[in-house]
């Protein structure tokens, strides 16, 4: 099929959100060739419908108690009166 | 006693708990001394939890004293996957980017556990989030096989393998995306099963890949490994993949009823290419014992078989580049953050905080994902997927269970394969069938319980399939076999 240059790889990458160290792009595209090679094999299978996954037992969406939620907040880095507090998004034009 | 507590199976321990030669206490001190020292060398574990192990083993021998013990799980030392949550015990799935977590609440296996007195002993390395082969891929420690130091206990979830294999619990929980229980339990010689997809709730377990996922046990026997499962098993709320059925009540009737005679397939697929002489020659040995036990043993085709490996490795990247986009450096605990856009803070906790496969799979899954190759690859797969799962419907309706090899060989040399990540991936190819069907799947040592392993003479497994939610029929032939 085709074939993964180190800037399609660095695209990708930045795509995920992760930042790659000198030379790990060239890695990544050499390895990521003999994976699409291997896997290449799938261009053989003939059109089927789509699987359908899992049991699909659903529960009614009512509020409710779980437990450890001070906890999870205490897992994250920042916070301020009460709010999960992360670096600014936008842009600050005061 | 005829042997040290540590070495005991969970039924032998029960009975010797019930007759009094054993409290719970000296079986989980025991345990831990054993963790203790052989941590060192073979590394199964990332956190032992020595302190609340006793305690918890304590009230159940008071249980015991006032007559209220909870079944056959009660004060037995049991060992868990780092990607399965324990409430305030830390969870890292082996990877440097959970190093600092801390589980804010119980998985349901582990409240399950927790309600049938298990004692919870530590949590046991794997590859980072359950991706590899070998363990050899954790970001927080080297796992040995407990048989041969110089060669890996498989994985991914190699430190429960190994603590089961080498007496540093009595039972495990893994997880199973692609053969991570039974490959390893294969290379360590312990029993290990794959539930069918939807059988044991995956809530409180640290997602791979959605579709694949199930959690399961390890045990010395398959005897074991069934009490274990019919503890975890059914139906949970907060896992919507969970079926209603009653597997676990299943799997008590089969086991006391007894065997039936059954007609067992053996897919020829699997018995060609690059199968070990002496896996094959142990598998030979294998179906002759079936057939000796009165079952009726017929050559199958499952024809899409080669196009498993490719499906997988399409599958699987795919939904774990999805799923662990939620490693943000924000949440869980996160690596020191340098500061800067918010931006700029995922780019750098993620380039530190996965390890070499994990970002190897998060790119090959934004690949496949990505438009232009989409349909090229992952609508294939999915194509792919259908027609394998027809394959065994097909196959099924001639036969009631399959036979196959666990592994092409026995466990392989550390360093053998880590550089090689598609010689690594082929290591899966009779296991990741069944998740892509979402089949029950046991792996089962061919030698008896007792059989010294040495480096020339390493652990051989077999596997026995069987139809979606026929759990108990697969672990009802896996213990007639063990018991024979």
């Amino acid at each position: 099929m085709s074939r993964v240059s180190e800037e399609e790889v660095s695209r990708l990458a930045g795509l995920a959100r992760i930042e790659l160290a000198d030379g790990e792009a060239a890695r990544l595209a050499g390895d990521l060739e003999n994976i699409l090679e291997h896997v290449a094999a799938i261009e053989a299978a003939s059109e089927a419908p789509r699987p359908a996954v899992g049991a699909g037992s659903f529960r009614e969406d009512e509020p409710g108690d779980r437990p450890g939620e001070s906890s999870a907040r205490g897992a994250f880095p920042d916070a301020e009166n009460g709010f999960l507090k992360v670096p600014r998004v936008l842009p600050s034009h005061e | 006693m005829s042997s040290e507590p540590r070495n005991l199976t969970i039924a032998e321990a029960q009975r010797e708990m019930r007759e009094g030669h054993l409290t719970s206490r000296e079986l989980v001190s025991a345990v831990l001394e054993r963790i203790a020292s052989r941590q060192g060398e073979v590394g199964a574990f990332i956190t032992v939890t020595a302190d609340a192990a006793l305690e918890a083993a304590d009230a159940a021998d008071a249980r015991r004293r006032s007559g209220s013990e909870r079944g056959p799980l009660d004060g037995i030392p049991v060992a868990i996957k780092d990607n399965l949550l324990v409430e305030g015990v830390r969870a890292t799935a082996a990877s440097k980017m959970l190093e600092g977590y801390v589980a804010s609440y119980d998985a349901t296996v582990i409240g399950r556990l927790r309600s049938a007195g298990a004692v919870l002993v530590g949590k046991t390395n794997l590859d980072e989030f359950a991706m590899g082969s070998s363990t050899e891929n954790s970001g927080l420690g080297v796992t040995r096989n407990p048989h041969d130091l110089d060669r890996v206990p498989g994985g991914s979830s190699g430190g429960s393998a190994a603590a089961v294999a080498d007496a540093q619990a009595l039972a495990a929980l893994g997880t199973d995306t692609g053969g991570s229980i039974r490959q390893p339990a294969a290379f360590c010689g312990v029993a290990g099963f794959k539930p069918t997809y939807g059988a044991v709730s995956r809530s409180g377990a640290i997602a791979l890949a959605s579709s694949l996922d199930q959690i399961g046990p390890f045990a010395k026997t398959a005897r074991d490994a069934a009490t274990v499962f019919a503890t975890i098993a059914g139906h949970d709320p907060l896992d919507a993949t969970s079926s209603k059925g009653n597997v676990a009540g299943d799997v008590a009737d089969a086991l006391a009823r007894g065997a039936d005679q059954l007609t067992i397939g053996i897919p020829r697929e699997y018995l060609s290419g690059d199968l070990a002489p002496e896996v094959a020659k142990a598998f030979e040995e294998v179906r002759a014992k079936f057939e000796s036990l009165g079952h009726k043993v017929v050559e199958v085709s499952l024809p899409h078989t080669n196009l498993s490996l490719a499906c997988y490795y399409i599958i699987q990247p795919a939904e774990a580049s999805s799923n662990l986009a939620r490693y943000d450096g924000i949440r869980y605990a996160p690596p020191a953050g340098t500061g800067g856009s918010l931006d700029e803070r995922y780019l750098h906790a993620r380039g530190v905080g996965f390890g070499a496969e994990t970002k190897r799979r998060i790119v090959l899954g934004t690949f496949v994902l990505s438009s232009g190759y989409y349909d090229a690859y992952y609508g294939k797969a999915q194509s792919a997927r259908t027609l394998i799962t027809r394959d065994f419907d097909e196959a099924f309706e001639k036969v009631d269970a399959l036979l196959t090899p666990v592994t092409p060989t026995t466990a392989f040399k550390r360093g053998e394969k880590s550089s090689d990540p598609v010689a690594m991936y082929l290591s899966d190819i009779f296991t990741i069938p069944a998740n892509l069907a979402g089949l029950p799947a046991l792996a089962l040592p061919a030698a008896p319980r007792g059989t010294e392993y040495a480096p020339d003479s390493m652990p051989i497994g077999f596997q026995i399939m069987a139809p979606k939610f026929a759990d108990a029929r697969v672990l009802r032939l896996g213990v007639q076999y063990e018991e024979a």
